[in-house]
């Protein structure tokens, strides 16, 4: 869909008090962004200020009063804005401009350059409000002491420090008012009050229904492939076949590990299952929520990619049959759409709700789905380039546990076997390794 | 994807001054709603009034001060209510309380009345918030004169009546306050300014980004199939074939049309399927015009799985099972390996926003059973009347949004002649084709 929409560049720019999230949502919009296919870049001003200005800033560094740093700030802010102009005014679409902006003087200039000097762009404030000190308290926790601000003191000390900061921007804050005259979004603890105004366009209400769906509940994601399947064993493609007697065995065990992984039945229910309308899939859904008594939703989103004229057939029977589409796929297989099929950016636009599904949940979310389908949800998650998604490595009797922490997400993966049940954890790095071998393989294709 | 929202019932309450909008949200929300799969009705409060204290209700009938007159109209509101709440009890899934709920004592009501009764239901607030006094005078043109209230008044005088029973209400308007403690969105100036506070789950998720994309411009929607395939011609289905030549001359002849119909104007929006069918017919349309189309995938016609590239009647020898299936409800069965009608449905969800959001004439040329979901949306239709609603080949289908509906136009046109024949509302008949996709 986004190929109608790509006439204007859009400049998102961020407001709030230190430890508001603003990172942390201008780095998910960022995730969202580039997964539907936009160019999208993320300018955060302390970055800036930590090249220019150095890491050994204390809070007074941030006092409004003290000239010297103020001029130093507001040159790391424009420079900023500037890398973030040039960015726009080339082959970028979508900029997110990180920084406090916590007043009016400088969203109005942030304003006026953006409107100057950047030809037909859209501006979209977000402002995240929060007044909860606990959420406060936990967000300094999580990602300020680990900040290189903060590298030689000790947490108490740097807490101490960074609430002071804090201090220093609330006695200069200004919240947007109406007579800005700018569009925008207010985020009000964590999205319990939104406020919009003068939001217009396909893309700004996209990421209004997005950010309505975020939360910071760190809730966790199982993806895992059904249980090997008869084609799957004959390395065919596509088709409606049922579990081999090894698929069987892996989905019992994979309830069983569920079974551990959440102790009592009253976690259990709260699990969100999500599978495809395929025989394979809901089969493996079938034992493993047997063994959990719960209930699970078939969605035909979830349904692997249609294959088209190459349903049924091995890799070997397309290279025969279809030479030149084998080719062709080998070349880019992001966007090659097998005939009467689909290609992996058709499954990305399908698949989209289901992100939204799962980013709204705040239970933990199990889905039993298929390779391809797989690759896109983990490469959203895990914050993979697009052109990666197709060689993305989803083995087949493993399960992928992701846990959103603050900047990114927590992966563990566990291979089980399906007869012995042994579980065996599998390293991060290995897994990187495997990838790259298989770009370099040229006659190893994957699904 | 309704799957994901069947949890809780729900009951979504209007409020705002006469003349907002309530009725046309209501209307919007409860179409969008059913044409989901979730199974709404609106109740909407002025009709019973209407129907239990007449339709002779001057504006002193909405003054505040007058106790008989405001003892009947919390009658009307509470019997409203309880008929939403049996609708509910029943076959309903969402409930739209249309009505002004203009203050917090009402809304107050409402809220102790549903815990009273009906606690498992979710509570939702709508207000509408106009401060344009041109938006006011012409949505009081549009849809109150026509009201059974003012039968028999001249224009000016319903006019002035109904501008004091706005001044009525406005004496005592509370706009809703955080303090109340309920989920809400306020619409500020068709959606100028929108507040969200406290919504909770996929539906009302949904409905805020709905809502979000609505306006009230005028403008033209235009369905139309691609022009006659081959497979058309021997009567298969599925298949990715191309145009015959009539099909190809009802494209130039489509094009002509669009050209006379659209009178220059290239700020349009054009749709296809990614099927060569309608790639082509939009190709010609495009030439003759000068704009560009978008293929989507999305326009797809449905996929009939393993019958692809069968006729009929062999499907009916080869799978007869599955054919008399498909008679008995053809709404959600699903070709083995291929869709459903409800799976297109879901599928095409995101072309309607498209096509709520455009403030520009749109068009879409795809294909039958695609064009039956997006037209049964616009035009008003029964989930379940959708797999047999009559889309023929060579026909474009103009729809043009009013008040509270879409006033639609049929345009024949005759591929070898360029003949246009055109039928209006009343002319269209409702025909049930029995051998269809």
């Amino acid at each position: 869909m986004q190929d109608c929409h790509k006439s204007q560049k859009i400049a998102i720019c961020m407001v709030g008090l230190p430890a508001r999230g603003k990172t942390y949502i201008s780095r998910k919009l960022h995730r969202y962004l580039n997964w539907l296919g936009y160019n999208c870049k993320v300018f955060n001003i302390g970055n800036y200020r930590r090249e220019i200005c150095g890491t050994e800033c204390d809070k007074t560094f941030f006092d409004s009063k003290n000239e010297q740093a103020t001029k130093a700030r507001n040159e790391c802010a424009q420079m900023a804005l500037n890398d973030l102009i040039s960015y726009l005014n080339g082959d970028g679409e979508i900029a997110i401009f990180d920084g406090t902006n916590t007043t009016k003087q400088r969203r109005n200039m942030v304003q006026c350059s953006l409107s100057q000097q950047c030809q037909n762009v859209q501006t979209l404030w977000i402002e995240s409000i929060c007044d909860d000190a606990e959420v406060i308290q936990n967000n300094i926790r999580l990602t300020k002491l680990n900040n290189p601000d903060y590298v030689s003191m000790n947490p108490e000390d740097a807490t101490k420090d960074f609430l002071g900061r804090i201090r220093m921007y609330e006695e200069v804050y200004q919240k947007i008012e109406l007579d800005e005259n700018l569009s925008f979004i207010k985020l009000i603890n964590i999205g319990e009050d939104i406020q919009i105004h003068k939001v217009k366009g396909y893309l700004l209400s996209k990421i209004i229904s997005y950010l309505m769906n975020l939360h910071i509940y760190p809730r966790p994601i199982y993806l895992t492939r059904h249980g090997g399947s008869t084609f799957n064993q004959e390395n065919r493609v596509g088709g409606d076949c049922d579990l081999s007697q090894q698929g069987i065995q892996y989905s019992e065990q994979l309830g069983k590990f569920l079974l551990d992984e959440f102790p009592t039945q009253e976690q259990r229910n709260q699990i969100h299952c999500l599978t495809s309308t395929m025989k394979r899939a809901t089969h493996t859904a079938d034992i493993v929520c047997n063994i959990l008594k719960i209930s699970y939703l078939q969605l035909k989103t979830l349904d692997e990619i249609n294959v088209g004229i190459c349903d049924g057939l091995t890799y070997t029977q397309i290279a025969i049959q279809f030479p030149e589409d084998f080719a062709q796929r080998k070349v880019n297989k992001l966007t090659y759409r097998y005939p009467r099929g689909e290609s992996y950016l058709d499954l990305i636009s399908r698949i989209e709700p289901i992100i939204y599904e799962i980013e709204r949940s705040r239970e933990p979310v199990l889905v039993i789905g298929h390779q391809a389908i797989l690759r896109c949800l983990y490469a959203y998650f895990h914050r993979n380039e697009i052109s990666e998604v197709p060689q993305l490595e989803i083995p087949i009797h493993a399960i992928i546990k992701l846990t959103p922490a603050a900047y990114y997400c927590e992966e563990i993966r566990i291979k089980i076997d399906p007869e012995t049940g042994e579980r065996k954890q599998i390293e991060e790095d290995l897994q990187i390794e495997r990838v790259n071998l298989l770009t370099k393989k040229k006659s190893y294709i994957l699904l | 994807m309704q799957e994901l929202g069947k949890q809780q019932k729900m009951v979504i309450g209007m409020v705002g001054l006469p003349a907002r909008g309530k009725t046309y949200i209501s209307r919007k929300i409860c179409r969008y709603l059913n044409w989901m799969g979730f199974k709404s009705k609106v109740f909407n409060i002025g009709n019973y009034r209407r129907q239990i204290c007449g339709t002779d209700c001057n504006s002193n009938f909405f003054d505040p001060g007058n106790k008989d007159a405001s003892k009947a109209r919390d009658e009307c509101a509470l019997l409203a209510l309880n008929d939403m709440i049996n609708y509910l009890r029943n076959e309903g899934d969402v409930s739209l309380y249309d009505g002004t709920n203009t203050t917090k004592q009402r809304r107050k009501l409402i809220m102790e009345t549903l815990q009273q009764k009906f606690s498992e239901v979710q509570v939702f607030w709508v207000e509408s918030i106009c401060n344009d006094e041109d938006v006011i005078l012409r949505n009081i043109q549009l849809t109150k004169l026509n009201n059974p209230d003012y039968v028999g008044k001249s224009s000016d005088e319903a006019t002035q009546d109904f501008q004091q029973r706005i001044e009525q209400y406005a004496k005592v308007y509370e706009p809703i306050d955080m303090d109340e403690n309920i989920s809400f969105i306020k619409i500020i100036d068709i959606g100028n300014d929108i507040m969200i506070y406290n919504i909770q789950g996929f539906l009302q998720s949904k409905l805020v980004s709905y809502l979000m994309n609505l306006h009230i411009y005028p403008r033209p929607i235009y369905l139309s199939r691609h022009g006659e395939s081959q497979y058309n011609v021997g009567h298969k289905v599925g298949g990715d074939s191309d145009l015959t030549q009539t099909g190809l001359m009802y494209a130039k002849q489509l094009g002509k049309y669009f050209v006379q119909e659209l009178e220059g104007n290239r700020n349009i929006k054009m749709f296809t399927s990614t099927m060569q069918r309608a790639l082509r017919t939009s190709n010609e349309v495009c030439e003759l015009l000068g704009v560009e189309y978008y293929s989507l995938k999305a326009l797809d016609e449905i996929n009939p799985g393993i019958c692809d590239g069968l006729t009929y009647q062999q499907i009916a020898d080869k799978f007869p099972q599955d054919y008399e299936e498909r008679k008995m409800n053809k709404l959600t069965y699903r070709y083995p390996r291929g869709e459903s009608y409800l799976d297109v449905i879901s599928r095409v969800e995101q072309i309607i926003f498209e096509i709520e959001r455009s403030r520009l004439p749109v068009i879409v040329i795809a294909h039958q059973a695609i064009l039956r979901c997006l037209y049964a949306y616009f035009h008003e239709h029964e989930v379940p009347e959708i797999p047999k609603l009559n889309i023929p080949l060579h026909q474009v289908i103009k729809l043009v949004p009013a008040a509270y509906y879409c006033k639609e136009t049929r345009i024949k046109i005759d591929p070898m002649t360029g003949h246009w024949e055109i039928q209006d509302e009343a002319t269209i008949k409702k025909v049930k084709s029995f051998l269809d996709l």
